[in-house]
């Protein structure tokens, strides 16, 4: 597919050098970085319902994360997260 | 809502395959409409009505264009109505951003003439909501018109183009300040899913995200805010830190925006130009200019400076016309004196730079870049102080603070309080970040090309634990979205 002539691939001085890619690539590298985020920083997903407004969709959504966040202890890659947490914390 | 946090996580989340799927389904006006829709809800996350606000401005952009294109013609009668067209859809986006930006301030002070003058009369003060990213929104659909008024522009675009391009969620209320004539024709065709910029994307999400998340936070919360907010408790080695601090804070905190905006916009398939080239390792003021806040220095030199006269004139006039357009910079970022005082100190400066090359002329040597490592070393120390010196106005809530904040710097038997050792290896880091090779980001991108997808989505998400381990609790809001 052509670009406009104004803006050719690569003009701009970010570019330069840059190889484009597929964007299904992004999409992949996305949805494992965010199943990461997911099950290891499960609390901080809990922590985030909690503070949405209160309405039966987000008591729902609260309820689901803090079940899962559970789960997740349970399993351990929150428990392994938390420890590391406390281990680096900088005071 | 804010880039690094989970609630732009779960909106992009949603936005970016909605966008890409009408792409793929061939639908170029949906795909349209889909971020569109986005840039509007992610506007109305902070105030749904300001939202009128935002399409009020798309509407004035897009109805002046329509004017100028009907008065369009080779006669000089055209070209004189085009340019009052212009001129009327210039005033209008400032009659707008002057009473949402600068009514209060305004109003205070004239009332201070007025009593101190005697009279009873007085400027009512409303209380006015700063609408978030007006003067980013404005600038832009400023570039629009005047665009297209140059010829930079070849035609006027439909509404729906001028609405994406003033709205585009990345770069709604803290840029960087696109410019009509470089993203309009990106609109002309839907973007390719096979020509993606993934790694810059990608590599800048993360880099920003750092930046923001890790150094800016801290530096922000132990050390700057703290330290700021009464400079008189503190003495020389904690304000020195803190002054040093904010250089770092303020860079990483707007750059890593700028960074985010980028890459979020470059995996939709749309392209910015650069913001930051890392400002720091200036060894002018000029050069600062042309590294710090770039989309900005560039507006204000191509619809500011050059329409006041530029350098063409003489010598004062050159002076005058930096200047102002130095102090107008400064008050552009908020209606206070220390934003006017800032901006005099960089215009002031900036011409003092010019007077002292125009008077050494030839003998002024080999360009800098070209002098010995020594005589670069102490150019770019210089720089960096007066930068320095110039964020302490910039930071400080007012003019007294900042002057507390100048005495105190004279204050050498206080003992350290706020310095910690963690916190003087974020200020090396933010300043060792201004040296490294230009072609960083390209080596990445080549490092990133050479592994498996799945390899990067690790990194990636390790990466973030990482971030939010060290990056203590929550975000605060970018400094910029003040302005």
């Amino acid at each position: 597919m052509q670009q406009p002539t104004e803006q050719k691939w690569g003009a701009l001085e970010l570019e330069r050098g840059m190889t484009p890619g597929r964007t299904r690539d992004a999409l992949k590298i996305g949805l494992i970085a965010v199943a990461m985020l997911v099950v290891f920083n499960s609390a901080g997903l809990a922590k985030w319902t909690q503070s949405l407004p209160s309405n039966s969709v987000c008591a729902w959504l609260a309820e689901t994360a803090s079940d899962w966040d559970q789960a997740m202890r349970h399993w351990g890659p929150a428990g392994l997260f938390e420890q590391l947490r406390e281990r680096f914390k900088i005071e | 809502m804010v880039f690094p946090t989970l609630s732009f996580l779960l909106f992009y989340l949603v936005v970016w395959p909605l966008s890409w799927g009408a792409v793929l389904l061939g639908h170029h006006t949906m795909h349209k409409l889909v971020i569109i829709a986005a840039s509007y809800f992610f506007y109305a996350f902070w105030n749904w009505k300001l939202a009128f606000l935002l399409f009020a401005s798309v509407l004035l952009n897009w109805g002046t264009a329509r004017l100028i294109e009907a008065f369009r013609g080779p006669d000089k009668q055209s070209r004189i109505v085009q340019s009052r067209i212009v001129a009327a859809g210039v005033a209008l986006n400032l009659v707008v951003l002057g009473f949402f930006k600068y009514f209060g301030w305004f109003a205070e002070e004239m009332n201070t003439l007025l009593r101190a003058a005697g009279l009873a009369r007085e400027i009512p003060l409303f209380e006015i909501v700063l609408p978030v990213g007006i003067s980013f929104f404005t600038f832009q659909g400023i570039s629009y018109i005047v665009d297209l008024h140059r010829g930079d522009l070849d035609r006027a675009r439909p509404l729906i183009d001028v609405m994406f391009f003033i709205s585009f969620f990345p770069h709604l209320v803290a840029g960087p300040i696109v410019r009509a004539a470089s993203f309009l024709p990106q609109l002309e065709k839907p973007p390719n899913p096979e020509r993606v910029f993934v790694g810059l994307g990608m590599l800048l999400i993360l880099w920003g995200v750092f930046k923001k998340a890790v150094i800016a936070h801290w530096l922000a919360v132990h050390l700057v805010d703290k330290a700021f907010f009464d400079p008189t408790a503190f003495g020389a080695i904690d304000l020195t830190a803190a002054v040093y601090g904010y250089a770092v804070q303020i860079y990483c905190d707007f750059s890593a925006y700028s960074d985010i905006a980028i890459g979020v916009a470059a995996l939709l398939g749309y392209r910015f130009q650069r913001n930051f080239n890392q400002p720091y390792r200036a060894m002018s003021l000029s050069d600062f200019w042309r590294r710090w806040h770039m989309s900005l220095s560039s507006w204000l030199r191509d619809y500011l400076y050059i329409p006041l006269g530029g350098n063409r004139g003489g010598g004062w006039r050159t002076n005058r016309n930096l200047l102002l357009t130095m102090v107008l910079g400064g008050i552009w970022h908020g209606a206070a004196w220390k934003f006017v005082i800032w901006g005099a100190l960089h215009g002031g400066m900036l011409a003092a730079e010019r007077a002292i090359s125009n008077v050494r002329g030839a003998a002024a040597g080999p360009p800098m870049p070209e002098r010995p490592l020594w005589r670069r070393f102490v150019a770019v120390l210089a720089i960096f102080h007066f930068v320095c010196f110039c964020w302490i106005f910039f930071r400080a809530e007012n003019v007294p603070r900042a002057i507390e904040v100048l005495a105190g710097l004279g204050r050498l038997t206080s003992p350290a309080t706020l310095v910690t050792p963690f916190l003087v290896s974020l200020i090396a880091f933010g300043l060792a970040i201004q040296f490294t090779p230009p072609d960083l980001l390209e080596r990445l991108d080549r490092l990133y090309q050479r592994l498996p997808v799945w390899v990067v989505g690790v990194i990636a998400g390790l990466l973030l634990l990482t971030f939010e381990i060290i990056g203590g609790d929550g975000t605060a809001a970018f400094i910029y979205f003040q302005f």
